[in-house]
């Protein structure tokens, strides 16, 4: 996707080769990715009660935050779409749903897969794998049901409004262990009413794997990805200005 | 744009470590307990009572006593019959070969099912306890060798008085102390109590009591009480030695557990966040291949026209 890029007039597209900033968030995300792994699978100690499935945590739960960067740009894109009617901020909805809920998937896989040596289960229907689960299926549904709207700016408008009225399930996700006291999901950060299972420790190696973690899944990786995938929305959207462009001329 | 994606990092930035910051102030100190972690994948508690030294290498946990001539050795024996680590285990330790144990048993406990056996040596009492667990046995042992006296550990199941109404079984402590000698004497000799001192503290129970044997014995032993189960620390010696060795092995097999060895879960784990990543950015590739494909026709269409 090197020759190809952004629009600057309102709802009008043309194509420029990749920008300089893009380029140096994709070497920063691999390089991100490579430190992030050796941090949490070299750097980190084992966790003596859990052993070496807990350096899962290292991706599972940065994973929801990025999706929690991508769904808040799919509300910012929704709500400036609907402000100003600019298809760029439409584009930047549809990208974040597509990679928030990549991050999403990987959050939920990861977790139960965690689950199954610690827990002796892959799935059991505590308060916050359920919440997790249905936001996922409410983005899936959002990518679902935007492509059965034929007309451009209805499948827009309705885009943008469900994005951001999806995004309660990511707030009910974020906050149901606290509310719920017969959740079995670990804390993490802050106190919670309840004693989870299978906690962690948080030593020095694992805030030294963790936090840049954290920092890199909830902004880089999601920002270079949606940045990739406005780019393709761009492209997609130009193709269809050459195909009605060439309709009209025949 | 970019001075709205830069603001957005910034203020994820800023939200990161807030919570970081918040977690640290959250966060409860407990008492941190000193644990070994052997490269085999046991841990056992570090031993900080007084007069043990901590001997350990990269495989095994060994303290050692030098004033009451014992030692504790936790070690893990690459075969999965209990019997034959045991004597591994002890032949790596001592010179005599091990005779018939004086108890041979099995003891359900939340770490396995393990099995004890207990052995007297010439002057070396041996109580050993092995749970085979993954591609091996693991061995927790006291050894001792005063020639004055013979020190045995011996865990049992304490004996169930009922439940109460919260549905709790209440255990017979006293009974488990009993079992105990009754499983190290054997059945045909009799003892009868002559002193005992309660030393429950903290909610476990432990007492300290004498007994007489029919055969004219003398014995000492050292009790707690704990998940329903009686460990006994049975000597011929003081009460002093019984509690300070009874509290040592105590300490380092409560303590005992295995890290579970679960990296094929691990593993599993990161290939599926590679599968994922894959289909997302193999599927935008693949977009766009087809994006070009299209234009490119669009254009051959538009140009012929």
């Amino acid at each position: 996707m090197a020759t190809f890029a952004v629009d600057k007039t309102k709802n009008t597209i043309r194509l420029t080769a990749m920008p300089k900033v893009l380029q140096g968030l994709t070497v920063i995300t691999v390089l991100g990715l490579i430190v992030t792994l050796y941090l949490g699978y070299f750097n980190a100690g084992t966790d003596i009660q859990q052993g070496e499935i807990q350096r899962i945590f290292y991706i599972h739960m940065p994973t929801f935050f990025g999706a929690f960067t991508a769904f808040g740009a799919t509300v910012l894109g929704g709500m400036l779409y609907l402000a100003k009617r600019d298809d760029k901020w439409d584009r930047l909805a549809v990208a974040g749903v597509e990679v928030g809920l990549a991050l999403a998937l990987i959050n939920l896989i990861t977790g139960s897969i965690w689950a199954r040596p610690i827990w002796n289960t892959w799935w059991t229907w505590d308060p916050r794998l359920t919440s997790a689960a249905i936001m996922a299926l409410t983005y899936a549904a959002y990518l679902m049901l935007r492509s059965g709207i034929d007309n451009l700016q209805t499948r827009r408008r309705f885009a943008s409004v469900y994005g951001i009225l999806a995004f309660s399930t990511v707030i009910l996700t974020l906050v149901i262990i606290r509310i719920r006291p017969d959740t079995i999901h670990p804390v993490v950060i802050g106190a919670s009413p309840q004693n989870a299972q299978g906690s962690f420790e948080a030593t020095r190696g694992v805030v030294l794997a963790l936090l840049p973690s954290l920092l890199f899944y909830s902004t880089i990786v999601p920002i270079t990805l949606m940045w990739y995938r406005i780019r393709l929305e761009n492209m997609l959207d130009v193709l269809e200005q050459k195909k009605i462009a060439l309709l009209s001329e025949g | 744009m970019q001075k709205l994606w830069i603001s957005a990092m910034l203020v994820l930035v800023l939200l990161v470590a807030t919570i970081a910051l918040q977690a640290q102030e959250d966060e409860e100190e407990l008492p941190e307990i000193p644990y070994f972690w052997a490269s085999s994948g046991f841990n056992v508690p570090i031993l900080e009572l007084e007069g043990w030294d901590n001997q350990h290498t990269e495989d095994d946990a060994i303290y050692v006593n030098a004033d009451l001539n014992a030692r504790i050795v936790v070690t893990m024996v690459r075969t999965l019959d209990d019997e034959e680590a045991i004597q591994t285990a002890t032949n790596a330790l001592t010179d005599s070969p091990l005779t018939e144990p004086l108890v041979d048993s099995r003891i359900g406990l939340a770490t396995g099912t393990w099995t004890q056996q207990l052995f007297s040596v010439d002057d070396i009492s041996i109580s050993s306890f092995a749970l085979v667990r993954g591609a091996g046995t693991f061995v927790v042992m006291l050894l001792e060798d005063n020639p004055n006296y013979d020190v045995h550990q011996v865990a049992v199941r304490s004996p169930i008085l009922g439940t109460t109404d919260d549905g709790d079984v209440q255990t017979d402590f006293v009974g488990g102390v009993n079992l105990a000698l009754e499983t190290f004497l054997g059945e045909d000799t009799n003892f009868t109590l002559t002193n005992s001192i309660d030393l429950t503290a903290l909610g476990l129970a432990s007492v300290q009591s004498q007994y007489s044997t029919d055969a004219g014995d003398d014995l000492t032993v050292f009790a707690q009480e704990l998940g329903g189960i009686t460990y006994a620390t049975i000597t011929n010696t003081d009460a002093e030695t019984a509690t300070r060795l009874g509290e040592a092995i105590e300490t380092v097999f409560l303590g005992f557990f295995i890290t579970p060895n679960n990296s094929n879960f691990l593993y599993l784990g990161l290939t599926m966040v590679a599968l994922i990543f894959s289909v997302l950015i193999g599927s935008m590739w693949l977009r766009y291949r087809n994006v070009q494909k299209d234009m490119a026709l669009v254009e051959e269409l538009s140009a012929k026209e």
